[in-house]
């Protein structure tokens, strides 16, 4: 069916898709732009993939330039400019995001306690101040042909940093924040042909990969098992990822920030204990910085994203996908 | 199920699951023709005949009734819908003996942004509270084909 609603010849808001990349600085990312104004797209790193921007009810941009006035004798008096400088500049407001996943085996989305994976990439501007990200907007405007061809898009691409973020939090409202953002380098304008299948736009971001005890493709095994007695106090922790409850997990990996997602507590009082966190292949080891307390009630969190596996867009195992977190899980033991 | 017909809020099952964990313990009971009993709580709309519960169950004590479609309003969005949805549930308090008020609170407590509308018991009708429940979702836009 063509695009031939009422109103089809002016754009709507809801039919752009915002979408980020966290690049690995110092490098960044730019589109390339033909004599033709159409728009070849970065190829990304590995590893790395775009990320929606959901829960957006305001984007506007605007292109500062920045002009020199000058006067040449002999032009009649008429002013002349250069283009000195020129920046992009964006201003957004959206809602306070939740985290939302789709459980493997299931279509009911579940809310979970963490940010949106668009929200987290907002939310660490508050405190990291030269965290780049490059941002691309795309405006759907239909099929090259009508009602045949190649899916046409106005691409606004530019790397750059979030500023001023406000979280105003009336009460008994929804929670809206707002957020500048100031481009870094040249932005790059133009169409991009999406070939022959439009952009998902939208679609609930489930980046959580689903794991179980003794089920499903993603299980985990700790040692010592949950509900253990008697656990030495020497003993080495470790949860163990499988497939099948034989074959290893792979391309597993602990995140960019570290093992702190595997906590290692007193059950009763919560009280962290120290310990490093190492991944061999598919076996995490928490090693406890001193000997573990006696006779205590010792509790193993590990927290949604604790650790990651690379995943080709079928969500199997590749080294060269993208990183997705795995569903977290705790397990508490007894020492002797 | 498609994915692009999920909205990110709880389905209507959630809804109800979580309704009666507010008020489960207020409300009264059906009672079938098998002299089984159910709690009180009816979902209207699921086919023809269901907008009210089958002519020989009988009811005691307060019953709950959730309209199974919300209505939904759009926010605007940009790159997604973000729709306002608003579930209209109504209580109806068949025993004399009994009041809403608790139910009222509760409500109130849990949605404090909800509308609730008493209204009071006459002489030809029982004492009733709706309830209009707003719940904000997003929703994915339909695709280019």
């Amino acid at each position: 069916m063509a695009d031939f609603a009422i109103g089809g010849s002016i754009h709507k808001a809801n039919r752009s898709l915002l979408r980020m990349v966290i690049p690995t600085l110092p490098n960044r990312y730019f589109a390339t732009r033909d004599g033709a104004g159409m728009i070849t797209l970065p190829t990304l790193a590995t590893g790395q993939a775009y990320i929606e921007m959901q829960g957006i009810t305001k984007c506007g941009f605007k292109v500062d330039d920045r002009e020199e006035e000058f006067r040449l004798f002999g032009d009649d008096g008429w002013f002349d400019s250069v283009t000195t400088a020129s920046k992009l500049s964006a201003s957004c407001e959206s809602f306070f995001m939740k985290n939302i996943e789709v459980p493997g085996g299931s279509t009911v989305p579940e809310i979970r306690g963490d940010y949106s994976e668009d929200f987290a990439i907002v939310e660490r501007s508050r405190y990291d101040k030269d965290y780049e990200v490059y941002f691309e907007i795309l405006k759907e405007m239909g099929r090259a042909q009508g009602s045949t061809g190649n899916f046409i898009y106005d691409f606004a691409g530019f790397n750059g940093v979030i500023r001023g973020y406000n979280d105003p939090s009336a009460s008994e409202s929804l929670t809206k924040i707002t957020f500048d953002v100031n481009s870094r380098g040249r932005p790059v304008f133009g169409r991009y042909d999406a070939g022959a299948t439009p952009l998902s736009i939208g679609a609930i971001q489930s980046t959580q990969l689903a794991t179980a005890a003794s089920s499903g493709t993603r299980r985990w095994a700790t040692s010592p098992v949950d509900n253990a007695s008697a656990v030495a106090v020497s003993a080495a922790i470790t949860v163990t990822y499988t497939i099948d409850g034989t074959a290893a997990l792979t391309q597993l990996a602990l995140p960019p920030t570290g093992g702190g997602g595997f906590r290692l507590e007193n059950a009763s009082s919560g009280i962290q204990i120290l310990a490093g966190v190492a991944l061999a292949s598919n076996v995490v080891t928490i090693t406890p910085a001193a000997s573990l307390p006696a006779a205590t009630i010792l509790r193993l969190r590990v927290a949604d994203g604790a650790i990651q596996q690379s995943v080709d867009a079928s969500n199997n195992a590749s080294a060269n996908g993208v990183r997705k977190s795995l569903q977290g899980f705790s397990t508490t033991f007894r020492t002797a | 199920m498609s994915d692009q017909l999920v909205e990110r809020g709880p389905n209507l099952l959630q809804i109800r699951e979580q309704l009666l964990d507010l008020f489960g313990a207020q409300l009264g009971v059906y009672i079938l023709p098998s002299g089984a009993t159910k709690p009180a709580f009816w979902i209207t709309g699921g086919g023809k005949g269901q907008h009210r519960v089958p002519p020989d169950w009988k009811i005691r004590g307060i019953e709950a009734v959730l309209q199974r479609r919300p209505v939904r309003q759009g926010l605007g969005g940009i790159g997604t819908i973000i729709a306002k949805r608003i579930w209209s549930l109504t209580f109806v308090c068949y025993d004399s003996t009994q009041t809403l008020d608790d139910i009222d609170l509760l409500i109130f407590r849990a949605f404090p942004d909800a509308q609730r509308r008493p209204r009071p018991a006459t002489d030809d009708t029982y004492e009733q509270l709706n309830v209009e429940l707003p719940d904000v979702v997003t929703i994915q836009p339909t695709q280019l084909t």
